[in-house]
């Protein structure tokens, strides 16, 4: 008897602390891409450092993921790589998205360092499309080594993949292989004497340099200024115009604290 | 108050019951589950599932890469690993001296149960680059790769299982072929490997069993693009498994997308789901021969 009166009473207090704890805190779900994760993540945690009563739970998942949870209302902020597709927005038709925009990224694309050590320093839009294509493969044709081209690609459904696709021009390839991560494609393109691949901006440098595109080197000023081609911006999406908590913390991300934690992310400010 | 020894005895065999019975209905929610999420894309795709054109962005969904690479890889990983496993076991069950059985088994058997995903680890930063330059491969990411790779993976479960079938058969069928004159390696060869063959399949197939379903390792080296290597047979080329399929796509995948990878998964349990009930099958046939059931 001892024994259940003192489990009533323990489920009793967690009932109660939860209920009071429930009351007490407002939550604001994120979830979506595994880009916009970082920032996401240092904000939420900078914001609540400032904000005791407000608890930000941040997901990844991908910007499909994102956007899909928004528009179910299981997140209170979907995060995204690319834009909301019109398909998602017919699906969804319920759902108000209202976008935006947190920050700027760049694709780069990397080489072997032995073949941009041999001269290869850039590359045409017209020419990366050849080697995705399988127009062109061998390092030979665009002025490097006489080497097969080891083509790298991000898997579908990637948000950079989607922004490096649309940026020249095609909907198909013929990669040699895919990677599920920015990371893979670095260790992939690191690892051979001949790969090309592509990345998020903070991923170049090292053994994986990055190489200028039709004559435009990728960096914060020629993304920013819209001369490099191959660039996106990152993107929150609320189901409707975001009230209270979720608006308190979507302006902190669009503000100075939040714009000096995008770029301590390796990504570049929206203002 | 005191419950009577009938009734406590009673209660006990029920709440044994409701746990074996939980998990047979954790199984039937799982596939109930794969099944209610893949309709979409059997009612819509049908047999266009079955075709060779992958482009998730094009709507274009036919898995047929995923499944050559998952059959292409699981092959090479059963070439490799079934002579070394049979052989394993035989040297184990045969020919070893308990002293050194009593140190090697474990040992085998720990290799089962190193995480995969450090064997995809030693593949990505050793097999890759080490395969490359030995055959001039493009990168080193191929299906030879994750063929090897699995191959070592499902090396302890042929090895056990076979080992325990040849166990099994009764010393004194093999002391009579002794004692007809017969040598060691004719008694293994013409008595005791027959008597366990049942066995050793049921181990061998566990091993395929083990392979297709294997995901980390194998995503990591055998390339994950969805196309089937032309001529098909050079496996030199990179590829796709259903595993790395689902895995590498399933994060970022959206509608329709899911729904095929969700299908796949389908054709995939069905799969392993196959080789398991007919491993279970020869391995209960070895029990009966031997044990006069």
């Amino acid at each position: 008897m001892k024994l259940r009166k003192a489990i009533l009473t323990i489920i009793l207090m967690m009932v109660l602390v939860s209920g009071l704890a429930l009351a007490e805190t407002k939550i604001v779900r994120i979830k979506g891409s595994s880009t916009v994760l970082p920032i996401a993540e240092s904000c939420a945690e900078a914001f609540m450092k400032k904000h005791s009563g407000i608890r930000v739970v941040v997901a990844g998942g991908g910007s499909s993921v994102g956007i899909k949870a928004v528009a179910m209302g299981e997140a209170d902020i979907g995060t995204a790589s690319r834009e909301v597709k019109k398909s998602e927005i017919k699906t969804h038709k319920r759902c108000d998205f209202i976008d935006h925009k947190i920050a700027l990224d760049g694709v780069a694309v990397i080489i072997s360092k032995n073949i941009y050590d041999s001269g290869v320093k850039g590359l045409s839009i017209k020419q990366i499309r050849g080697i995705y294509k399988g127009e062109i493969n061998n390092w030979k044709e665009v002025g490097g080594l006489d080497k097969e081209i080891f083509v790298n690609e991000r898997e579908e459904g990637s948000g950079t993949r989607d922004t490096f696709m649309e940026a020249i021009g095609l909907e198909r390839t013929l990669a040699d292989k895919g990677n599920a991560h920015n990371s893979d494609v670095k260790q992939a393109v690191a690892g051979s004497d001949k790969a090309i691949g592509y990345v998020g901006l903070g991923y170049t440098g090292g053994s994986t340099p990055a190489i200028s595109v039709d004559g435009v080197f990728p960096s914060k000023v020629t993304i920013k200024k819209g001369t490099y081609k191959i660039a996106r911006s990152l993107h929150m999406y609320t189901n409707g115009r975001p009230a209270g908590a979720v608006e308190g913390f979507i302006e902190f991300v669009l503000g100075e604290e939040g714009q000096r934690i995008v770029e301590e992310e390796g990504f570049i400010r929206i203002k | 108050m005191r419950l009577g020894r009938n009734t406590k005895e009673i209660l006990i065999k029920n709440m044994f019951l409701g746990v074996a019975a939980l998990s047979i209905l954790i199984i039937l929610f799982i596939f109930i589950f794969l099944f209610k999420e893949a309709f979409p894309a059997f009612r819509e795709m049908g047999l266009s599932l079955f075709t060779s054109d992958w482009s998730a962005s094009q709507g274009k969904f036919g898995i047929n890469a995923a499944v050559f690479g998952s059959v292409a890889v699981t092959g090479i990983a059963m070439l490799i690993a079934v002579p070394l496993g049979i052989g394993g076991a035989i040297f184990l069950s045969e020919i070893s001296p308990p002293r050194l059985r009593v140190f090697l088994k474990p040992v085998i058997e720990l290799l089962a149960g190193i995480p995969s995903i450090v064997y995809g680890f030693i593949g990505v930063t050793v097999f890759v680059p080490y395969l490359a330059k030995t055959f001039d491969m493009l990168s080193g990411y191929s299906l030879l790769t994750g063929g090897i790779i699995l191959g070592i993976m499902a090396l302890p479960t042929i090895v056990s299982i076979s080992d325990d079938a040849l166990k099994a058969v009764p010393r004194e069928i093999k002391e009579a072929s002794l004692a007809l004159g017969a040598s060691k390696w004719e008694t293994i060869k013409l008595v005791t490997f027959p008597s366990a063959i049942s066995g050793v399949t049921a181990g061998c197939i566990m091993g395929i069993g083990r392979a297709i379903g294997e995901t980390m390792a194998v995503m990591l080296v055998v390339g994950s693009v969805m196309r089937i290597p032309s001529p098909s047979f050079d496996v030199f080329e990179t590829g796709s498994t259903i595993t790395a399929l689902i895995a590498g796509q399933m994060g970022e995948a959206w509608g329709m997308h899911t729904s095929v990878l969700f299908a796949t998964a389908v054709i995939l349990f069905l799969i392993v789901a196959l080789l398991s009930v007919a491993s279970d099958l020869l391995q209960a046939r070895v029990e009966k021969k031997f044990r006069g059931g």
